[in-house]
């Protein structure tokens, strides 16, 4: 099974403005890779050059050892000669065919012969629970059927790639959550190379093994699920990953509480001296709400904030607070014990912290610093060290 | 200052990117291009359309600017030299008023009065069929599309029964006969024209608006009127600019047909001198004024342009926000209540003025000795099926005995047929192109010029064709003569309603349905082949039907083109009307609609269609 | 991005139309667009006589040639052409076509050198001699042996039939006779709205007769007003010709665009209002099959109505020329036009006997009919404009 590479891709419609832009990606060989981003972030378009779809203004994009485009050289691979599959998010299912026809027309488009043909349209349908609507025209399907018959009509070529352009979005909560286990289950199964674009972090989360976070036509980071959630590359990422959303705050935002109390001052204080503008960020669920400041362990970061309502999920609680103006919020799979308009304390450990620089990218030395903390040592001194003081 | 630094810059590509040279990106620009054969076959569609379409618009109206020959001592000026004359003769010259400018404020008057009518009558149709549970839903779909599938000329007929007074010849109409004169605006100009012209071109308001209507989701009307908008309100904003680009569609339509038209103007107008561009210009064909003909040919084009830019702009600020319904579309009937019967009864009324009263004009006229005399023994089948009639010397028999019928049956088939499915299956192509070509500039330039035709008198182009056919062109050898060109310019010359109708179908279909069978292995033509021609069956259906019922009527280009007589029904009911046998020539013509109408009705039948589907908005 | 599948982008197409025309221009040039009348207008050609002539070996050549196809403004020809195929054993097909459509066939043929239409009986003579004679798109060819039967100025053009409109009335609302003795009377307020006649700009054969009228019909009309008033005709236009179109025109005449219509209003049946028309003679044929009341205006002073010409000309590229001449020759003798001359017409030929369908009232063509002037076919050529200009002016 092939990797695909993207290798420097440029997508622009109108000169000077870019879709895609110097893309550089490599999805590995069996691996399942969700482009993440927001609408107009470029993912799609990605994903339909892959296919060969639209075309790159710049760049190259191969297969394997196959070179499908590359502008430089000059080289082009049609659509229809990449052997891949597509889901499309409107499914696309061709409106006069039968189910069975609609799932078999890849197999007739690579000469299989009709006996294997039908036998493995068969196979795809059984395995999408279709085969009862063989028979029926797309119209006469509901909803998640018609994403099953898209399904099945891509597994039933068996591709090496396979691509899906948000094929959740329009299924309501229940169907979104069996089909994410069943394309789960379809590649572990089929060990191909899969592509899914989503706007959905939750799908990006739990089906793939590798996420890329896209936004206004560039990477923002690319990793496995867990490395993108727990080392996010920027704050758009740190926001676009994890829900309820990381809470973020500016790093002069929270000086109330004294010195020390701001963000600033306290990665300051451990890594030295902060760059004058930046912003931290803690999980809602890594962040704690602490009664008084003695339940507050040392080392912690800290700041004061107020209740402002509670929501409960069932399973989980969610509170929204206010601290110096900017919403936070904390969730727990404990039951939370407060009331509007209380005043607490928050406060998260100096690991749950995330530090991003002023152009919003992670900064490198507070990760430094809490791998130095994890395995012991002190904290590199140097001369720029100053703890608590002003800029 | 070392301790804190930025992120380290992203890792090294793992493949090293091919350097992109300027000749490595054509090249690649070209292989995209020659994957994907849309943007070849709109080039070619163009050059083809080009050497088809604007060659013989340019022949005609370059006439305009040169001195004809017999004319060179009016215009002082030799034979075939540049002159100014023919624009001094139809703008300035004493004549002009009664040539040119008179008839252009008819040609205004009528074209406002038609588009008002037939938007009136149609849409008011339209909405009744598609929107209310008026009874006979089905019964109306189709019955009043036949107007348009009857020569425009049997309405003049019709009008004239029952309303002429002394003023024009034939036998007395109806209402003459029992004693009432009508007065000569009722019977003459430009009411009946308007009124008549509107009976037979509502049909296209009633498809296209219809077709839109029955798009609208209803829901986006709802959702208006939750939001507090009065029914009005509703209609106003959110209904009637989703409905305006087919309105715009259909108002081109007809006026283009209202600009070339001759027949209705001239036996309606000719009376009390109601003259009409068309008709103004028919006069100067038949006289043998070609000058004066090329300028008002001209006029005429550019007035078709000048609504066509029009159309364009409305569509373009509307158009953007056209919503296809998907999944939520509602088709959810008004109940009309206690309006339902009167609203059935209005809707028969419009059946009967427009469908049974000429088509029973029509058919009373074949079955009589003296037209508009109702006595038992005036009445007679003979004309249809007398196996000898010995009096008719020329067509001694009723038209039903008659090979030279089922002859001319055939070749209108044959011919036009073949000419239909052209149009279509180019229409077709012409909407992929539209719809799919990277080119804006490609997309428009083909989208107007496959118009063009439309808005040309057919025997000027026809006589165009002559010229330009009659001798090898290059690659293209000699056609006149053979059937192949009246197929060509029977297609291009109605190749406007499958171009409309390919390019709004096309529109309408999503790029999804043939990016999916391209990525399953499908090349362009299996992608056609499979994918858009069965997807669009009801489109092209329309495509090869609109030109199959305007090509089936059609007589001038017949009569220009063919060297040898290859009879057609029409050129059969002209030589029947030459030789006085007015009821077999009728007869001829209710063949004509029979055909147009059986064909159309098999056609939807075969393909579960509709003839609104795809027509434009 | 992600809605594009529910919205239909709209390409904003500025600057098209330009576009349109610039490729237009180009390709248009390229196909050398063609156009009518580039020749000078010269003077009639004289006809084209065969030094030795030889029928049988006519008929051979024209076997040879295997099928000739003939174009004339009458159904009629048809039957001609059957009567042909049956004599000569060779294919001849008659097509119906105006003359206007005729004339631009013709000249788009000759223009492009692929001729198919090898000769027609045509009925505008002032477009035959004015245009398609002196451009050469037609020849004027002359029987030999057929010649002698030909009077001097029935030969060039060569004139095969005449035909005859003639001012009818209807019988059953005048059982006495026509109503009207004198063509002024058409002229004055009793007839006013109740005469009928072709649509003059529309129909070559009415111009060409108001030109005539309006050329030496004066002295007759002029003649005939004396006779009528009993005074001279004070006239500002030039002539009593013109005078009397004048005055026609300004009687509201009904305009009609077909001779049955004209028919129909005279003489249907049911027709209860007096009215006067001027129709072909071969609308005679209705008043039998329909039942209709219709005669001739006999003793209409000067004319009981006008007679015109049909010509034959072969076309000057035909690739059937000796089966067009034969054709020509067979239409001069009364074996071949007879079938055009069922209900009425002369022959350009005095040895074909008279026609014995002409309408009753209708006996000697030479007195009672205006006829055109043969040499007057280029004036009328030239005059054809003027006046349908004239006309226009005074029926507005």
């Amino acid at each position: 099974m092939p990797n695909i590479e993207l290798i420097g891709v440029d997508k622009s419609y109108v000169a000077g403005q870019y879709a895609v832009r110097d893309l550089h990606l490599t999805i590995p060989d069996g691996g399942f890779m969700c482009l993440l981003g927001p609408s107009g972030c470029g993912k799609t378009t990605t994903l339909r050059m892959i296919a060969g779809l639209e075309q790159p203004t710049r760049g190259d994009i191969r297969v394997g050892s196959r070179l499908l485009d590359s502008v430089g050289k000059g080289l082009f691979v049609p659509p229809e000669k990449r052997g891949m599959g597509l889901v499309f998010q409107s499914y696309a299912l061709w409106p006069h065919m039968t189910v069975t026809r609609n799932v078999e027309f890849g197999l007739m488009m690579r000469k299989t012969p009709t006996a294997q043909r039908a036998q493995r349209a068969a196979e795809a349908m059984e395995m999408l629970h279709i085969a009862e609507y063989a028979a029926r025209y797309p119209s006469q399907l509901s909803g998640g059927q018609q994403q099953r018959v898209a399904l099945a009509r891509m597994l039933a070529v068996d591709p090496e790639v396979m691509l899906l352009d948000e094929p959740l979005s329009n299924l309501d909560a229940r169907l979104r959550l069996e089909m994410r286990a069943e394309i789960k289950r379809i590649h572990q199964r089929s060990h191909a190379t899969v592509v899914l674009v989503t706007h959905d972090q939750l799908e990006a989360m739990t089906m793939a093994t590798h996420v890329t976070v896209m936004n206004e036509g560039v990477v923002e980071q690319t990793g496995t699920p867990m490395e993108v959630y727990e080392r996010p590359a920027s704050v758009f990422v740190a926001q676009f990953v994890g829900s309820p959303p990381m809470n973020t705050m500016p790093f002069g935002s929270a000086d109330v509480g004294g010195p020390g109390a701001t963000v600033a001052d306290y990665v300051a204080a451990r890594v030295g001296r902060p760059p004058t503008d930046g912003t931290g960020g803690v999980r809602p669920e890594a962040l704690n709400i602490a009664y008084a400041d003695a339940d507050v362990p040392d080392g912690a970061w800290r700041a004061p904030a107020v209740v402002e309502t509670v929501l409960p999920t069932g399973s989980a609680w969610t509170v929204q607070l206010r601290c110096h103006g900017e919403p936070l919020y904390v969730q727990s799979y404990r039951k939370i014990e407060t009331t509007p308009g209380a005043e607490v304390t928050l406060w998260a450990t100096a690991a749950d912290l995330h530090v991003f620089d002023a152009d919003g990218r992670r900064l490198t030395g507070w990760d430094q610093f809490l791998r130095e903390q994890r395995t012991g040592r002190q904290p590199a001194a140097g001369p720029a060290v100053a703890s608590g003081s002003g800029r | 200052m070392a301790v804190i630094d930025r992120p380290a810059p992203p890792a090294p590509p793992p493949s090293t990117q091919t350097p992109a040279s300027r000749w490595g990106r054509i090249r690649y620009r070209a292989r995209v291009l020659l994957a994907e054969p849309t943007t070849l076959i709109g080039i070619a569609l163009v050059l083809i359309f080009g050497y088809l379409v604007i060659a013989p618009l340019v022949a005609i109206v370059s006439d305009a600017a040169r001195v004809q020959f017999g004319d060179d001592s009016r215009a002082g000026a030799p034979a075939g030299s540049l002159t100014g004359y023919y624009l001094w003769r139809v703008f300035r010259s004493p004549i002009s008023a009664s040539l040119f400018w008179e008839p252009l404020s008819h040609t205004v008057v009528v074209g406002l009065g038609v588009v008002v009518f037939a938007v009136v009558l149609g849409g008011s149709m339209a909405w009744l069929v598609t929107r209310t549970n008026v009874p006979g839903r089905k019964f109306l779909a189709g019955a009043l599309v036949v107007p348009y599938m009857l020569p425009s000329w049997t309405f003049a007929l019709a009008w004239l029964t029952l309303f002429k007074n002394g003023r024009s010849g034939g036998t007395p109409g109806f209402l003459e006969t029992w004693g009432v004169q009508t007065p000569d605006w009722l019977a003459y100009g430009a009411v009946p024209i308007i009124v008549t012209l509107g009976l037979h071109y509502y049909p296209f308001v009633f498809l296209l608006f219809g077709n839109a209507l029955r798009r609208i989701d209803s829901q986006l009307e709802e959702s208006a009127r939750v939001l507090g908008a009065n029914r009005s309100q509703g209609m106003r904003h959110v209904v009637l600019p989703l409905l305006l680009p087919s309105l715009s569609s259909a108002v081109l339509l007809v006026l283009g047909r209202v600009l070339g038209t001759f027949g209705t103007p001239y036996i309606l107008g000719l009376p009390t001198d109601y003259a009409m561009l068309s008709t103004s210009l028919y006069r100067s064909i038949h006289t043998r004024a070609p000058g004066v003909a090329a300028v008002i040919a001209a006029v005429i084009v550019l007035l078709g342009v000048l609504v066509v830019l029009i159309d364009m702009r409305l569509v373009r600020e509307q158009r953007r926000f056209v919503t296809i319904g998907g999944k939520g579309s509602m088709d959810r009937a008004a109940d009309l209540r206690r309006w339902r019967w009167p609203a059935y009864g209005l809707a028969m009324a419009v059946f009967v003025t427009s469908v049974v009263v000429p088509l029973m004009t029509l058919a009373l006229s074949t079955v009589t000795y003296a037209p508009g005399v109702f006595r038992a023994d005036n009445f007679t089948l003979k004309f249809w099926t007398a196996e000898s009639i010995p009096e008719a010397v020329g067509f001694p028999h009723g038209l039903l005995r008659s090979d030279d019928l089922y002859e001319a049956m055939w070749n209108s088939l044959r011919i036009v047929g073949m000419a239909s499915l052209v149009c279509g299956v180019v229409g077709l192509m012409v909407g992929y192109v539209v719809a799919r070509s990277p080119s804006r500039r490609l997309s428009g330039t083909l989208r107007q010029v496959s118009f063009l035709p439309y808005l040309v008198p057919g025997i000027a182009f026809a006589a165009a064709y002559l010229t330009l056919f009659a001798v090898p062109r290059g690659p293209i050898p000699a056609l006149y003569g053979t059937t192949l060109l009246l197929v060509v310019v029977m297609a291009i010359t109605h190749l406007p309603y499958s171009s409309r109708s390919g390019i709004s179908a096309m529109m309408q279909l999503g790029r999804e349905p043939e990016e999916a069978a391209q990525v399953a292995g499908a090349g362009w033509l299996t992608r056609l082949r499979r994918i858009v021609l069965p997807i669009q069956k009801g489109a092209l259906t329309t495509g090869v039907l609109l030109p199959f019922i305007s090509g089936l009527k059609e007589l001038s280009i017949v009569i220009m083109l063919t060297t040898a007589s290859t009879p057609l029904l029409t050129t059969l009911s002209i030589n029947l009307v030459d030789f006085g046998y007015r009821q077999q020539a009728n007869a001829a013509v209710l063949i004509i609609a029979a055909l147009s109408f059986t064909v159309t009705y098999l056609a939807q039948r075969a393909t579960r269609s509709n003839l609104a589907t795809g027509l434009g908005g | 991005m992600d809605s594009r599948h529910i919205t239909i982008p709209i390409r904003p197409t500025r600057r098209l139309a330009a576009a349109a025309v610039g490729i237009a221009a180009l390709v248009a040039a390229a196909a050398c667009a063609p156009s009518s009348g580039t020749d000078q207008p010269g003077a009639l050609p004289s006809a084209s006589v065969d030094a030795t002539f030889d029928l049988d070996a006519l008929v051979a050549a024209a076997k040879k040639e295997g099928s000739v196809l003939v174009y004339d403004s009458t159904g009629d020809i048809k039957k001609v052409a059957e009567a042909f195929t049956a004599k000569y054993g060779i294919k001849a097909e008659g097509v119906k076509s105006d003359t206007q459509k005729t004339a631009e066939k013709l000249v788009r043929e000759k223009e492009a050198g692929n001729v198919a239409v090898d000769l027609t009986l045509f009925s505008d003579g002032p477009l035959l001699a004015g245009e398609l004679l002196p451009r050469q798109v037609v020849y004027t060819w002359l029987p030999p042996d057929l010649i002698k039967d030909i009077p001097e100025t029935n030969r060039n053009p060569l004139l095969v039939l005449s035909k005859a409109n003639v001012w009818v009335y209807n019988p059953k609302i005048y059982p006495n006779g026509c109503p009207v003795k004198n063509v002024w009377e058409l002229t004055e307020d009793s007839w006013r709205g109740k005469v009928l006649l072709q649509d003059p700009l529309g129909k070559a054969t009415i111009v060409q007769w108001l030109s005539q009228t309006a050329g030496h019909g004066a002295a007759p009309l002029a003649d005939a007003y004396q006779r009528h008033t009993g005074k001279a005709l004070q006239t500002t236009e030039k002539n009593a010709g013109w005078e009397w179109v004048k005055k026609l025109a300004k009687n509201k005449p009904i305009i009609n665009s077909e001779d049955e219509n004209i028919a129909a209003a005279v003489a249907a049946p049911q027709q209860t209002e007096g009215r006067i028309g001027l129709v072909s003679i071969a609308k005679f044929r209705d008043v039998e099959g329909k039942g209709y009341h219709m005669a001739v205006c006999e003793g209409l002073s000067p004319w009981v109505g006008f007679s015109y010409s049909k010509y034959v000309a072969i076309a000057t590229g035909t690739k059937h020329p000796n089966a067009a001449k034969l054709f020509v020759h067979f239409a001069m003798t009364q074996e071949g036009i007879k079938h055009e001359m069922e209900e009425g017409g002369v022959s350009g030929s005095t040895a074909v006997p008279p026609s014995d369908g002409n309408p009753k009232g209708l006996t000697d063509w030479g007195t009672q009919l205006f006829a055109m002037d043969p040499k007057g076919l280029l004036d009328d050529y030239q005059n054809t404009q003027p006046v349908q200009d004239f006309w226009r002016v005074q029926h507005n």
